[in-house]
């Protein structure tokens, strides 16, 4: 039409909409198709929301899980410990590694969230005018900063589980039996090899992304 | 002189004192005999008591040592036991028995039948069949108390009733036969002495007598003269009868 | 969800597992024992302890000591313990410390009723209550002259009610021989305690279900060798075992039919638990029953500290304190009474 073609800063997002409404007429016949969803327009939703959603989410869940974790073995191991240092004091600073172990998951957590975080670089991933689609890339790495912000939160969340409970017996057996800490220390430090792990994935995994994005010419 | 009875020497009196010796020394002699037979129960009760008091220190030891077995297994069970009680299921009964005399006093045990029920659920949960076991060995314990106090009031009242018979015996041995005694021969002294008073009197009345015969002769013989018979004439006609008995010629 | 209690457990209830696995651990050990048998005198006894976690309780007692002192100074440190972890605890392990203590409350309250029906002192009465069984309405039971009154007045408001109004009539209340009116309690008790521990789940279900079970057939057994002979009939019994147990049902058909010690002992063997426990007794001997039923009890309550993140740690605790305090008065009247020889006879070792 004679009027968007004289308007020089053409703004991107529209030609989307009407493509996506060009498309919602293809979309509307999947019902007399016959089909109840229509996976096709689901499809077409998920792919238009943007990557730096899953990359901020990813990010969150890294650093949330992990001190979910952190917090809940901490306080697991915690409470059992000044209970039984009432009657035996010696144990607290033995003790506190256990706490320390548990502290660990959580700055996992906050070391892969701060390298995810440097992941996102431009704020500008834009959309490809034709299909409304982002550009691969982007996509990817969007996908790849939320699979590993899951990866370390879920095993960072278990792993301070883990550190945690372990901790909490380590300190009742400690009490009563001042030889057995260092062999229930063994078993914590092997539990806290499995938050190491879901560190390494994640690294790994975030190594490939890059949201790089670049200005809409002008 | 101050050990005897005071009495009439008479001969009556002295019969008097003689029964009553005899019945001195008779009851001397029974009465030592009660003493002896009364120390010889004495003795065995003695010996009785001794071995009794044995019994009943082992048997009340056991009985302590089956009540901490009693709390142990069933705790606390004592004030249970006391409210179940309603009466007494023990009891005892006073009997005399006779010995040589002396009555002394039996105690026996005598159940009723009361309350026994209750306590048989006693501990029912936990440690029952130790407070069974616990309620014997006091019931043992309980006889054997009751044997013991019969036989210590029996070893008292004969303690009292030897002391009074062998009181009794050394007094008759030291006092009354003694005084009975110095009392006969008091009055069998005196009854000798009377006897000779009177043998000495009758000596001297016949002797005085004699002198007034001679002198009443002597006097015929002044006044008749010289008598165809003389002196022996104023004999014979002092004492007719003399001549008319011819000498007895062997 | 079972095995999941590590997670959730110690929000509210950490700390006073850590206190009472520390109270467990100064409970007194064979040597402590070995020492104590060696004493000769009660005053022996009372050093011996001093240096053990009865010490502040005992060190302040005149000489002439009594047994019935020692017991009574060691009672007061368990009850002291209990109460201050009472204080601290949270629901739903302020209603298992509490059901914990119901038995004692149920001994205190036939007490208070039979010495009161008896006329006898209110205050006498209440200082022989077991400590652990308090609670606070506990004085007006002194005021009740009859049965009936005394559960319109007062019990009512107690935790006990419930045991009162679903085994007993009001004619039950007032002709009721006494230990059969506790046994009848003590079973509602028990059958209450095990729904709720059924109720919890997870560890403690499974756990106090066991131990549950052991005290239910312990009872039984004892019920039914203590009633051998009395006025207490078939049906009767029947109607005093618990509800729950491995000897629930069928065992206890045979138990309510059995006459004599070998009848009971070849109803019981037929579950495979309890047939160790009847080996070790000889044939016809029944004396030595009370101590290796103890035995049994001790060793499943010491294997309970063994799992973490249930509550029947507490439960066990005051069990072994209380087997411990009987294990003391034993040694103390043995010395007392110069009965050393049979000191061996009377004590469970806890560890």
């Amino acid at each position: 039409m004679v009027r968007r073609e004289r308007n020089r800063l053409r703004v991107p997002a529209r030609a989307p909409a009407v493509m996506a409404s060009q498309q919602l007429l293809h979309f509307g016949d999947a019902l007399s198709r016959g089909q109840l969803i229509n996976w096709d327009y689901l499809g077409f939703l998920f792919k238009q929301i943007s990557p730096y959603f899953f990359a901020c989410l990813g990010t969150s869940l890294a650093v949330g899980l992990s001190i979910a974790g952190a917090a809940w073995g901490i306080f697991i191991t915690g409470s059992s410990l000044l209970g039984a240092a009432i009657r035996v004091p010696r144990i607290t600073s033995k003790n506190l590694i256990s706490i320390i172990f548990c502290e660990a998951v959580a700055i996992y957590g906050v070391i892969v969230a701060i390298i995810l975080s440097t992941r996102l670089e431009s704020p500008f991933v834009v959309r490809d005018s034709q299909t409304g689609l982002y550009p691969i890339q982007a996509m990817t790495a969007g996908y790849a900063i939320y699979g590993s912000g899951i990866t370390t939160g879920w095993s960072n969340l278990v792993c301070g589980l883990c550190v945690g409970i372990v901790g909490s017996s380590a300190a009742l057996s400690d009490a009563q039996n001042a030889t057995l800490f260092v062999k229930i220390l063994v078993v914590e430090i092997f539990g806290s090899a499995l938050g190491l792990f879901g560190v390494i994935i994640g690294i790994i995994i975030a190594g490939q992304a890059k949201l790089q994005g670049t200005l809409p010419p002008p | 002189m101050s050990n005897r009875y005071v009495c009439v020497p008479t001969v009556t009196v002295l019969a008097m004192m003689k029964a009553r010796l005899t019945g001195a020394v008779k009851g001397h002699a029974l009465l030592k005999k009660k003493a002896d037979a009364l120390t010889l129960r004495f003795r065995q009760i003695l010996k009785k008591i001794v071995q009794t008091k044995q019994e009943m220190g082992k048997t009340m030891r056991a009985g302590a040592f089956a009540l901490t077995e009693a709390k142990y297994a069933a705790g606390e069970f004592a004030t249970t036991v006391l409210d179940s009680v309603e009466s007494a299921s023990v009891r005892v009964n006073a009997q005399q028995d006779n010995v040589a005399g002396v009555k002394i006093p039996r105690f026996e045990r005598v159940m009723t039948g009361a309350s026994d029920t209750k306590m048989h659920l006693t501990g029912l949960g936990k440690g029952g069949q130790q407070v069974q076991y616990c309620r014997k060995a006091y019931m043992t314990a309980v006889e054997l108390l009751v044997e013991l106090a019969s036989l210590q009031t029996a070893f008292l009242t004969l303690d009292e009733a030897i002391k009074t018979t062998n009181r009794r015996v050394n007094a008759l041995d030291n006092v009354v036969i003694p005084k009975l005694e110095n009392t006969i021969a008091y009055i069998k002294g005196e009854l000798d002495e009377l006897e000779r008073e009177e043998f000495f009197r009758l000596k001297k009345v016949q002797a005085n007598k004699r002198k007034v015969a001679d002198e009443l002769v002597k006097r015929r013989l002044r006044e008749n003269g010289p008598t165809p018979n003389g002196a022996k004439g104023a004999l014979h006609d002092m004492m007719p009868g003399v001549d008319q008995d011819a000498d007895i010629v062997f | 969800m079972y095995g999941f209690e590590a997670l959730w457990f110690n929000i509210k209830d950490g700390y006073l597992d850590g206190v009472v696995r520390g109270h467990r651990s100064g409970l007194l050990t064979t040597a402590d024992y070995n020492n104590l048998c060696q004493c000769e005198t009660l005053d022996d006894i009372k050093l011996n302890l001093t240096g053990t976690d009865y010490g502040p309780y005992l060190a302040n007692e005149p000489s002439p000591l009594h047994t019935t002192t020692i017991v009574d100074r060691c009672t007061e440190k368990l009850v002291d313990d209990w109460n201050k972890m009472r204080a601290n605890a949270d629901e739903p392990l302020g209603e298992f410390m509490d059901y914990c203590t119901y038995g004692h409350m149920i001994d205190n309250v036939v007490l208070i009723v039979t010495g009161t029906l008896h006329e006898r002192d209110v205050h006498e009465l209440l200082e022989k209550c077991n400590p652990l069984g308090m609670f606070d309405s506990i004085a007006t039971l002194a005021v009740a002259s009859s049965m009936r009154e005394l559960y319109r007045l007062v019990l009512v408001d107690t935790p006990l009610a419930p045991y009162f109004s679903e085994s007993l009539s009001a004619e039950d209340l007032d002709e009721m021989n006494i230990e059969i009116m506790r046994n009848t309690l003590y079973k509602a008790y028990l059958d209450d305690f095990a729904a709720f521990c059924r109720r919890l789940g997870g560890a403690t279900a499974e756990v106090m279900g066991g131990l549950l079970s052991f005290e239910a057939d312990r009872r039984a057994l004892n019920i039914t060798l203590n009633s051998i002979g009395t006025e207490l009939t078939r049906d009767d019994r029947r109607k005093l075992y618990s509800n729950f147990g491995l000897l629930y049902p069928h065992g206890h058909h045979e138990l309510a039919a059995a006459e004599d010690f070998d009848q009971i002992r070849s109803a019981m063997e037929k579950c495979p638990p309890y047939q160790a426990i009847f080996t070790k007794l000889g044939f016809g001997e029944s004396q030595m029953l009370d101590k290796v039923l103890f035995e049994e009890e001790v060793r499943r309550l010491c294997d309970t500290f063994e799992q973490q993140f249930h509550y029947s740690v507490f439960f066990a605790y005051m069990r072994l304190r209380e087997q411990e305090i009987r294990n003391i008065m034993w040694i103390a009247e043995c010395v007392a009474q110069d009965q050393k020889i049979r000191i061996n006879d009377g004590i469970v070792y806890l560890f």
